[in-house]
C-alpha cells in the first residue's frame, strides 16, 4: 500500500486517518520484544499469542511486538489494553501465563492476580494530543 | 458487564495492606463489592504504600493501618473521598518537569523512549499515528533552517553521545560552512561495557532516529546521512532496514521529500565494534574504508568531515529527541531538566540493583532517586558503596554524593561523567581496584595505539593496578598512577586515551584507604583479588558434611565424615566453590 505523499499536509491528513480509524473494540496485547524481551523467551510468548488468538478466532485482538519497556528484570513483559478495563502491564510472562491472559484477562474481562506491573512511567502525549 | 471497581494495591513495600484491606472487607461483607490485586511497584520509598483505584483513576498513597476503615468507607462505600482527600496523588508539575501535568510519582520522565513500549518498531503509521513525522511536515511547510536552529537553542538540547556539547552550535556551525556536499551521521556505535541505550531506542523506535536525521539534514543542507551501527546489533539493523524503506515508500526519505526540493536519503553502515570507532574522526575514517584511528581536531568534521565534506555527527538519542522539540517547540522541552542540562537522559541501570533496565528520568533527579526510588535499591538490600557512571570513560561515586543531582558539569565536578548512561551499582563485594582494573583493561584493549600516552600509559597504569591487586603494590605506586593518569589525561590525542585513566583516579580520589589497604596490609576487604584473599574453613561451624570437599576441583579439602575439615592452601587455587556451597557458613573468606 505503498503511498507516495505529496505535500507535508497529506501527512497530517494521514495520520487523522490512521486515529479515526482506531475502533474501540479492539484490544491489543503489546509484547515488549527487543534483544533483551527475547532473550527473555518473549519471541515464543509472541508465538502463543499468535497461535492462540488465530485458533479462537479472536478477530478483534491486535498481537503486537513493542520495543523495550525498560524492566529489564521482569521480561518477558506484556501489556493488555481494552475497553472496560485499566491498562494492565503483567512481568514474567511464559507460555503458559499468556494463555491465562487470552483465557482469563481477554476473554474472562478479568484482571489477573499474578505478576501486575505498575507502569513505571506515563506517556507524554497523554495529556493532550493521542486521544 | 462487571462494573464492580478494580483496587490495585502496591505490594513492593505495602507489607500487609493487601491482606489488611481484605479480611476488612470480608469482615464487612463487601469483597464481592470490589476486585482487589495485587502489584508490584517500583522502589519508591518517598511513597509507602500505594493504592490504584479503577475506573476512577486515582492513585492514593501513604495510607496507614489505621486509615483503611477510612478508605472503606470513602473509597468502595460511597465513592466521596473527604478524609483522604490530602494523600490522592495530584498531578502536578514538578521542578524538574514544568510544563507538563503528567504524572511523576515515579519519577520516569519519557520523551526519547515515549513510543517505546508502545508502538510496533515495525510499521510507520504506527509511528505516524502518536505524530511521527509531523515535526518533519511542519518544518518543510512552515520552518527555515535558522528556525530550527532557533528552536534547538531554546530547548537547550546537549549531545547525549558523551561530550555533551550543545547540539544547536554544531548544527549551526554546520550549517554555515559553504558546501555542495554535506553529511549527517548518527552514531550508534555504543560500545561502552554495561550500555545499550542506544540499542534499545532502535529497537523500539527507528523512525524517531531517522526523523531526527532527515531534519538534520534539511537544515545543514545535506543530503545524504548514514547511521554507524554496531554489526552485533542484528536486530536494531534489521528494524532500521524495514524503517528506512517504509519511509522511501512514504516519501519521507529520497528524492522530493513530502514533495518540497528537499531531497535526503539514509545509509547503514555496519561497524566490527571497536570501541576507539565511537569516536567520531575515527567513525569517519571507518566509514571512508580506512582504519578506525581517530585524528587530530581541529578541524573538526563540521568543517572537515567524511570525505572532507562538513558533516554532522551525533548521538542515537540526541537525534531521537529532536522530533519532540520540534514538534513541542524548544520551550517545552526546556521546561524538563535542571540549570544547564536540560530535557531527560535514558540510564542502563545494572550491577547490584533490584530493578535493573532502562530507566529516562529529567535530569537533576539525584543519583539516590535513581537508584532507590527508580531501581529499588540494592539486591539483598545490601550496603551501596559506590556508583560508576560513564563506562570506561567516567568513575564511581561513593554515598556521600549519593544526593547530587544529574547533569553534565554535577558528574564532571564528581571526576565521572554522565558519558552516554550505563550506570552500575557496586555493593561491598565490589573491590574499588577491581573495578579500575576492570574498566582501563578494557580500554587499553581498545586503544588503537596511535598515540604514545594512551598506548604505554594505558599498559603501565594497568601492570601497577595488577602489581597492586596481587599484594605486590608499594606506596610509591599510588603516586605513579596519579601522575601517568594525569599525563594520559593531557597528552593523549582523542577521548578514549583521555578519560581511560578516569575510572583510576576517582577509585583512588575515594577510595585511597582501599588501595593502601591492599598495599600495607595485602588485603582485599571485598574479597575480590583472588590472590589477597584466603579461604579457610571455622571448625566450631564446620559439621563435616563434605560437600565442600567434594565440589573442590583440586582437592584442597580434605578431613573426615563429621569431623571438620581443613583446607590445604598450597594446592588452593582460591574458586571460592567452597565458599559459595557451604550451607553452614563454615568456610570463611579473609
Ligand atoms: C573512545 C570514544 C568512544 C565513543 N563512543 C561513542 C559512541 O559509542 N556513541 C556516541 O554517540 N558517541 C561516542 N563518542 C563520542 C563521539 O566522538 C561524538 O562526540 C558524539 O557522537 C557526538 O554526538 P553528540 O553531540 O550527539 O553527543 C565516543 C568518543 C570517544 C572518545
Ligand atoms: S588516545 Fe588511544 S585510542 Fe585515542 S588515538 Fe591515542 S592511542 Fe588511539
Ligand atoms: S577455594 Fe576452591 S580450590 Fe580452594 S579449597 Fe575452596 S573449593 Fe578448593
Amino acid at each position: 500500500m505503498a503511498k507516495k505523499f505529496k505535500n507535508p499536509d497529506e501527512l497530517f491528513k494521514f495520520a487523522d486517518e490512521l486515529t479515526k480509524k482506531d475502533s474501540d473494540d479492539i484490544i491489543e496485547l503489546r509484547i515488549g520484544m527487543g534483544t533483551c524481551g527475547i532473550a527473555a523467551g518473549a519471541d515464543k510468548v509472541y508465538e502463543v499469542f499468535q497461535k492462540e488468538v488465530e485458533k479462537r478466532g479472536l478477530k478483534n485482538v491486535v498481537v503486537k511486538k513493542v520495543g523495550c519497556l525498560g524492566l529489564c528484570f521482569s521480561e518477558p513483559n506484556v501489556e493488555v489494553v481494552m475497553k472496560d478495563l485499566p491498562n494492565v502491564l503483567y512481568g514474567y510472562v511464559d507460555e503458559k501465563f499468556a494463555i491465562r491472559i487470552l483465557e482469563e484477562h481477554v476473554e474472562g474481562k478479568k484482571v489477573l492476580h499474578e505478576n501486575i506491573l505498575d507502569k513505571p512511567y506515563q506517556d507524554i502525549y497523554e495529556e493532550e494530543e493521542v486521544k | 458487564m462487571d462494573n464492580r471497581k478494580i483496587i490495585f494495591i502496591g505490594c513492593q513495600k505495602a507489607g500487609n495492606l493487601y491482606d489488611l484491606i481484605n479480611k476488612k472487607l470480608v469482615d464487612e461483607n463487601l469483597r464481592q463489592k470490589v476486585h482487589l490485586r495485587k502489584f508490584y511497584t517500583f522502589g519508591l520509598y518517598t511513597y509507602k504504600n500505594i493504592i490504584k483505584v479503577w475506573p476512577d483513576n486515582i492513585i492514593i498513597t501513604n495510607i496507614t493501618e489505621d486509615e483503611i476503615d477510612t478508605f472503606i468507607e470513602e473509597v468502595i462505600k460511597n465513592g466521596k473521598i473527604t478524609k483522604l482527600k490530602d494523600k490522592i496523588y495530584k498531578k502536578e508539575t514538578h521542578p524538574l518537569i514544568k510544563n507538563t501535568k503528567v504524572e511523576f510519582y515515579h519519577k520516569q520522565f519519557r520523551v526519547v523512549l515515549r513510543n517505546s513500549g508502545v508502538i510496533n518498531p515495525e510499521d510507520i503509521n504506527e509511528y505516524i499515528k502518536r505524530n511521527g513525522y509531523k515535526a518533519l511536515a511542519k518544518i518543510l511547510k512552515e520552518y527555515t533552517p535558522d528556525q530550527v536552529i532557533e528552536e534547538l537553542k531554546k530547548s537547550g538540547l546537549r549531545g547525549r553521545g558523551g561530550g555533551g556539547f550543545p547540539t544547536w552550535m554544531k548544527w549551526n556551525c554546520t550549517k554555515n560552512v559553504e558546501s555542495d556536499i554535506k553529511y549527517v551521521i548518527c552514531n550508534a556505535d555504543e560500545g561502552d561495557p554495561g550500555a545499550y541505550m542506544d540499542r534499545s531506542i532502535l529497537e523500539g523506535d527507528p523512525h524517531s532516529v531517522l526523523e531526527g536525521m532527515i531534519i538534520a539534514g534539511y537544515t545543514i543542507g545535506a543530503k545524504q546521512g548514514f547511521i554507524y551501527v554496531r554489526a552485533e546489533y542484528p536486530l536494531a539493523i534489521e528494524r532500521l532496514e524495514k524503517a528506512i524503506k517504509q519511509a522511501r515508500e512514504y516519501g519521507l526519505l529520497g528524492e522530493n521529500i513530502l514533495g518540497t526540493d528537499f531531497s535526503f536519503d539514509i545509509e547503514l553502515r555496519l561497524g566490527a565494534g571497536a570501541f576507539v570507532c565511537g569516536e567520531e574522526t575515527a567513525l569517519i575514517a571507518s566509514i571512508e574504508g580506512k582504519r578506525g584511528m581517530p585524528r587530530p581536531r581541529p578541524p573538526y568534521p563540521s568543517i572537515k568531515g567524511l570525505w572532507d565534506k562538513p558533516t554532522l555527527i551525533n548521538n542515537v538519542e540526541t537525534f531521537a529527541n529532536v522530533p519532540v522539540i520540534l514538534y513541542k517547540g524548544g520551550d517545552w522541552y526546556s521546561q524538563i531538566g535542571y540549570e544547564n542540562s536540560k530535557g531527560t537522559k535514558v540510564f542502563a541501570l545494572t550491577g547490584k540493583i533490584k530493578n535493573s533496565g532502562l530507566v529516562e528520568v529529567p535530569m537533576g533527579l539525584t543519583l539516590r532517586e535513581i537508584i532507590f526510588d527508580v531501581g529499588g535499591g540494592l539486591t539483598g538490600n545490601r550496603k551501596f558503596k559506590a556508583v560508576q557512571t560513564g563506562g570506561p570513560s567516567g568513575g564511581v561515586i561513593p554515598e556521600e554524593y549519593l544526593d547530587t543531582p544529574i547533569a553534565y558539569e554535577t558528574l564532571q565536578n564528581l571526576g565521572s561523567i554522565m558519558g552516554s548512561g550505563g550506570m552500575i551499582v557496586m555493593d561491598n563485594e565490589d573491590c574499588m581496584i577491581d573495578v579500575a582494573k576492570f574498566y582501563l583493561q578494557f580500554a587499553v584493549d581498545e586503544s588503537c595505539g596511535k598515540c604514545s600516552p594512551c598506548r604505554i600509559g594505558g599498559t603501565q597504569m594497568l601492570s601497577i593496578l595488577n602489581k597492586i591487586s596481587i599484594g605486590h603494590g608499594e606506596m610509591e605506586d599510588i603516586d605513579k598512577l596519579i601522575s601517568i593518569g594525569k599525563a594520559m589525561q593531557k597528552a593523549s590525542l582523542c577521548g578514549l586515551g583521555q578519560t581511560a585513566p578516569n575510572p583510576v583516579l576517582s577509585t583512588l580520589k575515594y577510595f585511597r584507604d582501599e588501595y593502601e589497604e591492599h598495599i600495607k596490609d595485602k588485603r582485599c576487604r571485598a574479597g575480590k583479588c583472588r590472590e589477597l584473599v584466603k579461604y579457610a574453613i571455622d571448625p566450631t561451624k564446620c559439621i563435616g558434611c563434605t560437600l565442600c570437599a567434594i565440589r573442590c576441583p583440586v582437592n584442597a579439602i580434605s578431613g573426615e565424615r563429621k569431623k571438620p575439615h581443613v583446607i590445604d592452601q598450597s594446592i588452593c587455587i582460591k574458586c571460592g566453590e567452597c565458599y559459595n556451597v557451604c550451607k553452614f557458613g563454615a568456610v570463611i573468606k579473609e
